[in-house]
């Protein structure tokens, strides 16, 4: 079991955009744990509370487990992906974990 | 409760029971069958009040469950004891039936979804969360928000431990968990701390648990006005300057 120094990148989305990025995260730096939740959100400016719905909204929680010397360009990287950078986009923050398994895709042989 | 369709198949059951072997129920579905449709009335909606209650209040569900079932239970161990009492036990669970039906059940779900959706509850920032009974998770955001913390990330969990250590008894220990996620400023995080930890009654044994964890880094919009006001020099006397 290798035990390698990674960090948790955890997004807080919109509900509806955390999908696309865990594909993305997949497909271009090979994360198998990526972890997708569904929540709630509470503050003093939502989307809908023009509407009197309230101060609640649909969140998605996005959490990968990445490693140390990618963490940075992960961030970013998940950050432009997902345009946190406009009005109610979300919010994501990283910290280092003090151990962590890292998941490798065994080498099968290809079937003849 | 007249257009609740098991109101009308009841009404039918009615004609065809026999009166001489089943006096009280034929009674009750011919005689009185309005006033049982009133009582049945009263109870849904005795019922109702009681769930928004509980909803407003966080209140937790296993107490009325308890408190009514087992009396309801206990009654119809009593009735089957009785020759004539026992022909209505029948009668009686299947008006309970009527909260399932197509006019109530519409009706008491958006009740209740409108319900908990009114009344439901420079340095490096650090994140506390919070995992906590059901009940307590208003209260807990809200004094949050008072200290000064801008918003709360929710999401349910189930929690184990305890309760399986325990066997029968554990059923008293709630199961489902909610938590929380709150980004704090490090001058901020004790006075959080300690209004969520207050708030939430986590000194309580069973309330839940909460820690405190460093980040590296955050990122999020930041509207520009703020950002150029942040950028500003601070214009003034300074503790410390003698000029």
């Amino acid at each position: 079991m290798e035990l390698a120094a990674q960090k948790l990148i955890t997004c807080i989305f919109p509900k509806g955009i955390a999908l696309d990025v865990a594909k993305k995260l997949k497909e271009n730096y090979d994360l198998m744990s990526v972890d997708i939740k569904s929540a709630r959100g509470i503050g003093k400016v939502t989307p809908l509370g023009y509407r009197g719905i309230g101060s609640q909204s649909e969140k998605e929680i996005l959490t990968a487990i990445v490693p140390e010397e990618l963490s940075n360009e992960i961030f970013d990287y998940i950050y432009h992906e997902a345009d946190v950078n406009r009005p109610h986009g979300g919010l994501m923050y990283i910290y280092p974990l003090i151990s962590a398994t890292r998941y490798i895709v065994p080498d099968l042989p290809e079937e003849e | 409760m007249f257009a609740e369709p098991a109101i009308g198949a009841l009404k039918t059951a009615g004609s065809i029971v026999d009166v001489n072997q089943a006096p009280y129920l034929y009674t009750l579905l011919n005689d009185w069958a309005d006033v049982m449709v009133l009582v049945i009335g009263i109870g849904v909606g005795f019922a109702a009040v009681l769930g928004t209650i509980r909803f407003i209040y966080g209140w937790n569900l296993k107490p009325f469950v308890y408190l009514t079932l087992l009396p309801t239970l206990a009654l119809t161990g009593w009735l089957s004891t009785h020759p004539e009492l026992s022909k209505i036990i029948g009668l009686a669970w299947d008006c309970g039936a009527v909260t399932t039906g197509p006019v109530t059940v519409p009706l008491v779900l958006s009740l209740g979804i409108g319900i908990v959706a009114s009344a439901g509850k420079g340095n490096s920032s650090l994140s506390g969360f919070g995992i906590v009974m059901l009940a307590s998770l208003d209260d807990i955001i809200k004094a949050a928000q008072e200290i000064g913390a801008q918003g709360a990330t929710i999401y349910y969990a189930r929690g184990g431990g305890v309760r399986e250590r325990l066997g029968v008894l554990g059923l008293a220990i709630e199961v489902e968990k909610e938590v929380i996620s709150i980004i704090v400023a490090t001058n901020q995080i004790d006075r959080v701390f300690e209004k969520m930890f207050i708030a939430g009654k986590l000194d309580t044994p069973g309330m839940g648990i909460m820690y405190v964890t460093h980040l590296d880094k955050v990122a999020t919009y930041i509207p520009q006005e703020i950002v150029d006001k942040l950028a500003k020099p601070i214009v003034g006397n300074v503790a410390g300057n003698t000029g």
